[in-house]
């Protein structure tokens, strides 16, 4: 009796750890969701699951850390009412990720195509001035702010050309390169996400 | 021969080059550029997208550039003086723009070339940062003899 009594222990003992071991653990989950990308996130709040998309951002954010990952997260948190979230954020005056506020004008005046009123204010820079035309179809606006470029920046002027317009240009530079990536990569994703949005969250943000 | 030439940038001269250029550029002013420069721009391209690359419209603005609004102060024979430069120029900010200056308007820079600009007050600072190089002397004196912004860069 006691024999069968011991089996029918290690029985249970062995089923539970095999049903304990199947069921998914927080930690599980969030590495599943931290599997997404930035670009996942963005596409699956556009298509209205902003829950998930938080979800994809805060295990973004964890794992890789600052940038455009915690602005959009907080950004999400200002979409889904929790402005206590997304002010935790940042810190003091800062924006979340640690992002500077003129870079940011800078990716939604290009996202936006409206450099000479972003979020109240005028945005002076060639780049964003030209991104911001080609985001709007404003061909002498375009004109304009590369005209500007080619005479304060060829090099950063060669790198819009080819990547912007698709038209034959020098090799630009590293230096270049960068200056791009920091107002193109913001403005992708504002585009996308909506840079009537991002607007609201920076005057939310900026609200005393 | 490559040569290396150290020249003052004329303000009025090069003020009303920018004036022009920027109406053609602004307002894709494809007369007008043929009427400057006796070349005629691609049909299907923005004036603006042509004029960085190594063609006929880059060279006739450079040529047009350099004879309205460069005067040449210092020449080097030496086609490697810019290195010579840089060797010499350490951490100093106003020699190191004389060689590497990314900001300088296509219209005074020579396609693919290293050049640069030392603006006016800057001059003295690279007079100064040159002066201990016995073989720059002539390019230390032409630095030192005003305050206008100088362009370096190879001919032509």
């Amino acid at each position: 009796m006691a024999y069968a009594l011991g089996a029918l222990a290690v029985v249970i003992a062995v089923g539970a750890w095999l049903l304990l071991r199947k069921r998914p653990r927080k930690s599980a989950a969030v590495r599943a969701e931290a599997g997404g990308t930035l670009d996942d996130a963005v596409r699956i709040r556009g298509e209205g699951d902003l829950a998930r998309a938080r979800a994809i951002l805060g295990a973004l954010d964890v794992a890789k850390g600052g940038g455009l990952r915690r602005f959009l997260r907080a950004v999400a948190a200002f979409e889904a009412g929790d402005g206590a979230s997304a002010r935790a954020l940042g810190s003091g005056t800062a924006l979340p990720g640690g992002l500077s506020s003129g870079l940011v004008l800078l990716q939604l005046a290009a996202a936006s195509g409206r450099a000479a009123d972003v979020v109240g204010r005028e945005v002076q820079s060639d780049l964003a001035r030209a991104l911001g035309a080609k985001t709007g179809g404003d061909d002498a606006a375009l004109r304009g702010a590369m005209t500007a470029l080619l005479l304060s920046d060829p090099e950063l002027a060669a790198l819009v050309i080819s990547k912007e317009l698709g038209m034959p240009a020098p090799p630009s530079t590293p230096r270049a390169a960068e200056r791009y990536a920091s107002v193109a990569r913001g403005r992708d994703l504002f585009v996308r996400w909506g840079p009537e949005r991002i607007a609201a969250f920076l005057a939310f943000w900026e609200k005393p | 021969m490559t040569v290396v030439v150290l020249c003052e940038v004329l303000p009025g001269p090069h003020a009303t080059f920018l004036a022009r250029i920027r109406a053609i550029l602004t307002d894709d002013d494809r007369a007008g550029l043929k009427a400057w420069l006796g070349v005629d721009p691609e049909a299907d391209l923005p004036i603006f997208a042509q004029v960085l690359a190594d063609g006929p419209i880059r060279r006739a603005i450079r040529a047009r550039a350099a004879a309205e609004c460069l005067r040449e102060i210092w020449s080097s024979p030496n086609p490697l003086i810019d290195d010579r430069i840089r060797d010499e120029a350490g951490d100093v900010a106003a020699v190191r723009q004389l060689v590497d200056d990314p900001t300088l308007p296509f219209h005074l820079r020579a396609p693919g070339e290293t050049v640069g600009r030392t603006l006016g007050a800057n001059r003295k600072a690279a007079a100064d940062a040159l002066a201990d190089s016995g073989d720059l002397a002539d390019l230390v004196t032409a630095l030192r003899a005003g305050d206008g912004e100088v362009v370096l860069g190879p001919l032509g």
